[in-house]
């Protein structure tokens, strides 16, 4: 049977493992690194998939993480399109589908996850959404058909709900929850997302129940407990399944992702999880966490490769993510309880509103929702603030005319 | 051939900040920072994210999409996503008028 050897061997060709990648070798790594992807494209970002290239507006090579003569550069090789069988830990060693068994001193796990799925058997015209290939799909059909019915109010129903709406479809929202956004932001900020949305002509159903797709050769609506909807196009998106089965099977411990500490190790010495599919521990809330975001892959990737290369770092950064709907930007940081109380600076009527979460008194998170990239300097002095521990008086807060930044200095 | 530009007044930009200048079909980024006055070209490399409401700390400017980082002074690519350094373009002070260098 055939059998390579490299340094490090990555499981998985997304953010994570590409960031972990070209981190190694910016710290000095010098053994072979290798990264396996089960796509036949190389690593891309995901976030772009429901906005720009679900609208047109960005390819494939718009979207790669690093593009191909970088990896070439780096001395990182790709082996894509090419599935990992099982993990054999003892011997330090992957089965790849075609048999191949490929040998590691260090072995990241980057497998991502994958959409969680409805029971009901999808039909043509039902879509989800995680891999470009999705998104090239679902964006066909966007220009084609005229209703689509968005199953799931978080973030990236959301952003498809706005693109489909910028593409002149009707488009409406269900969602289980009472609201949308319900596990990730305050009641009165997902109402100011839901305001927007409908002043763009989407109609939301909340406390939805689905009884099924509706249709003979493809779908033609969805039916819930009290009405029919009228939809020939369906995207459901309701969380995502982290991958963990090779992990499982190679005996590593997994609770809700692959548990790793802070620096991405697993119990295994030479085995690490990164990104989507890892549960690990958090220096910041001193707890293990599973975060899905765009800067989780990155800063794991890094805390791995370093870890790797022997230097100590932690995972203290205050989680941040953004989500663009319509021509309006939103940005997150921290992480906060759902009875939070909130204090505002601006408002949305002049296209740029902060709200400042405390929960108990503390400063716990910042959100921004404003036009273009209005919000981004004030929620990453929030951010900055969270991370220095800072729990400015909240008539500060409130004050447009008290900079922000100074507030980094009280 | 090289062409001093005016680009703003010293009091446009706020301390430890930068604003856009456009120019022609070029925009740019013009710094106020501890150290004087810098400019680069305005967009990031990382994506077309034009900087100007980037966050400024020191002499680093941050994007405000991803937050990937830049030194100003030399335009240095600091931080992930960005790979790829900004170009900078030389500034001088006259009175309380900045000026760059276009090429």
């Amino acid at each position: 049977m055939a059998e390579l050897k490299v340094g490090t061997l990555i499981i998985g060709a997304g953010q994570a493992g590409a960031r972990a990648a070209f981190a190694l070798r910016e710290k000095g790594y010098s053994d072979s690194v290798c990264i396996i992807g089960e796509e036949a494209l190389p690593p891309y970002e995901r976030p772009p998939l429901s906005k720009a290239v679900l609208r047109d507006e960005k390819g494939l090579s718009d979207i790669l993480v690093r593009d191909l003569p970088a990896y070439d550069s780096h001395n990182i090789q790709l082996m894509l399109g090419s599935r990992v069988e099982k993990i054999l830990p003892e011997a330090q060693k992957v089965q790849l589908g075609d048999g191949l068994m490929i040998g590691y001193d260090k072995l990241i796990l980057a497998t991502g996850g994958r959409p969680r799925q409805l029971p009901d058997k999808v039909m043509p015209g039902v879509h989800y959404l995680r891999s470009h290939g999705d998104a090239i799909q679902l964006s066909a059909e966007l220009k084609q058909y005229k209703k689509l019915a968005v199953i799931g109010g978080g973030f990236i129903g959301l952003e498809v709900a706005a693109s489909a709406r910028q593409m002149g479809l009707e488009v409406c929202v269900i969602e289980a929850a009472p609201r949308v956004l319900q596990r990730s932001l305050p009641e009165k900020i997902a109402a100011d997302v839901v305001a927007l949305h409908e002043a763009k002509g989407v109609t939301f159903h909340c406390s939805a129940r689905i009884h099924g797709f509706v249709g003979d050769d493809r779908l033609s609506g969805i039916q819930l407990e009290d009405q029919l909807i009228d939809a020939d196009v369906a995207v459901v998106g309701i969380g995502l399944i982290p991958n963990t089965e090779l992990a499982e099977v190679a005996g590593l411990a997994v609770d809700n992702g692959i548990c790793t500490d802070a620096q991405g190790r697993t119990g295994n010495p030479n085995i690490y999880a990164v990104g989507d599919c890892a549960n690990s521990y958090h220096s910041y809330y001193q707890r293990s966490i599973r975060m899905e975001s765009w800067q989780n892959a990155n800063l794991q990737g890094e805390a791995v490769a370093a870890a790797i290369c022997g230097e100590s770092t932690d995972n203290s950064a205050v989680p941040w993510l953004w989500s663009d709907q319509y021509d309006w930007s939103f940005q997150v940081a921290g992480m906060f309880d759902s009875q939070a109380q909130l204090i505002s600076r601006g408002s949305a009527e002049e296209g740029k509103l902060i709200y400042f979460i405390h929960s108990d008194g503390v400063l716990t998170g910042v959100v921004g929702w404003g036009k273009g990239t209005s919000i981004a300097k004030d929620v990453r002095v929030g951010q900055m603030l969270l991370q220095q521990g800072k729990n400015p008086p909240f008539e500060m807060l409130a004050d447009e005319n008290v900079s922000l930044k100074k507030l980094l200095k009280l | 051939m090289t062409n001093w530009v005016l680009a703003c007044d010293t009091a446009e930009i706020d301390e430890e900040d930068l604003i856009r200048f456009d120019h022609e079909d070029k925009t740019y980024a013009i710094y106020n920072t501890d150290n004087g006055f810098f400019a680069t070209a305005g967009y990031c490399t990382h994506e077309v994210q034009h900087l100007e409401d980037g966050l400024v700390i020191g002499n680093v400017i941050e994007c405000p999409l991803h937050q990937g980082r830049f030194e100003i002074s030399s335009g240095k690519a600091l931080s992930a996503p960005v790979c790829e350094d900004l170009v900078t373009f030389p500034v001088k002070v006259e009175g309380d008028q900045v000026y760059i260098q276009i090429v």
